[in-house]
């Protein structure tokens, strides 16, 4: 209703509906991009979504997420699909004999109530054989299968090389 | 009235209760990330200054290239899509923390994957995370020279390896201080506080003025 009463052209606009409808659009702004970045299925809940930009020829990225079970019964992430890589899969940076390496964590149990936090230097989806680069400002679909909660489609938005969180 | 107390002193206590916990399980969260991260500054004893490489423009490069600078490095390879982006952002926002002090500081970014870190590579690496952050590689010999100088382990994983070309490696991912003199000073862990790694240069850099200051004048 307010877009179409801002997109109204019949008549001279007022500074003042001008300033109100400029006002809207920077309240309604981060309410959607709020929503964009978590999405719910069954009792689990995915939000903060985002992708380090590629840097140099690499193959390899990473989305990073936060997983949480808002449910009675645990639930497993057992499938995850991108149209960007050939292969993605929960990994987890550790730390052996003094090197850091990559193990795989699939599939990844939620227990009822617990929030999983994937972030840099810990747990990661890996995203293997990209096929192009993950570029700063663009988004990608990341399919997430749980057991119990079913499909989740979110969108990954891509945050700087050097970045260290979504926001 | 008395019945009421107790409950309004239980409502508080239990407040204090859950806000003291999700404060301390905040502190264990920031410190203990994964296990790789917090803070850790000790010296090491090697001399890298007899270490050669190429450089991310195809020039080589020797000690003179680092005469009278300090060197803050870290070891990785530009595949890496986890460690390697976290150390190089919180390296370059400690170079950022240091202000004009950085100017004294060549940050280097040494590959432990010559194989397909070419200098071309290596250039179109190293420019996200800092103007002038150096990118070096070499030979493999050259590489495994340097690795032994500063003390880093590294192999390629070969159980993630399905290709030839997008293979992992696991490394070392230890950031590094070196004096102008080619030794080294510290050595920061993996995950450290960005803010607190430029403190702790700044102190060392001050300290080894202090101390090069003293031998000119005996």
């Amino acid at each position: 209703m307010s877009v179409t009463w801002c997109l109204r052209k019949s008549g001279p606009v007022s500074p003042s509906r001008r300033w109100l409808c400029l006002s809207l659009l920077l309240t309604l702004l981060p309410v959607s991009y709020a929503r964009a970045q978590a999405t719910t299925s069954g009792d689990v809940r995915v939000e903060r979504v985002w992708a380090r930009a590629s840097a140099g020829t690499t193959a390899n990225g990473v989305v990073y997420l936060t997983l949480s079970n808002h449910g009675e019964r645990s639930d497993r992430l057992v499938a995850l699909i991108t149209s960007i890589a050939r292969e993605a899969a929960i990994h987890e940076t550790v730390q052996k004999n003094g090197m850091l390496s990559m193990e795989e964590r699939g599939p990844l149990e939620i227990r009822p109530g617990e929030s999983i936090v994937l972030e840099p230097s810990g747990l990661h989806v890996m995203l293997m054989g990209l096929k192009r680069k993950i570029e700063e400002g663009r988004s990608f679909p990341l399919t997430l299968t749980f057991e119990r909660a079913g499909s989740i489609v979110v969108d990954v938005v891509v945050r700087g090389v050097g970045a260290s969180g979504p926001d | 009235m008395k019945t009421k107390v107790p409950a309004t002193t239980a409502a508080v206590v239990a407040a204090v209760v859950v806000t003291s916990v999700c404060v301390v399980s905040l502190l264990v969260r920031q410190n203990g990330t994964s296990g790789v991260g917090g803070p850790v500054l000790a010296a090491f004893p090697a001399s890298t200054a007899e270490l050669t490489f190429i450089d991310h423009t195809g020039r080589p490069v020797g000690r003179q290239d680092f005469a009278g600078r300090f060197q803050l490095v870290f070891f990785g390879y530009s595949h890496c899509p986890d460690v390697c982006p976290s150390g190089l952002a919180i390296m370059a926002t400690a170079l950022r923390a240091l202000g004009d002090a950085a100017e004294r500081i060549q940050p280097v970014f040494i590959s432990i994957d010559p194989e397909r870190d070419t200098p071309e590579s290596l250039a179109d690496y190293v420019r996200h995370f800092h103007p002038r952050l150096l990118g070096l590689s070499g030979t493999p010999e050259q590489i495994a020279a340097a690795a032994k100088s500063y003390g880093v382990y590294y192999e390629r994983s070969d159980d993630q390896a399905e290709g030839a070309s997008d293979y992992l490696m696991a490394h070392s991912a230890r950031t590094y201080l070196v004096g102008p003199d080619g030794v080294g000073i510290a050595i920061f862990s993996h995950g450290s506080d960005p803010e607190q790694m430029a403190a702790e240069i700044l102190e060392q850099m001050q300290s080894y003025a202090g101390s090069a200051s003293r031998e000119d004048v005996s």
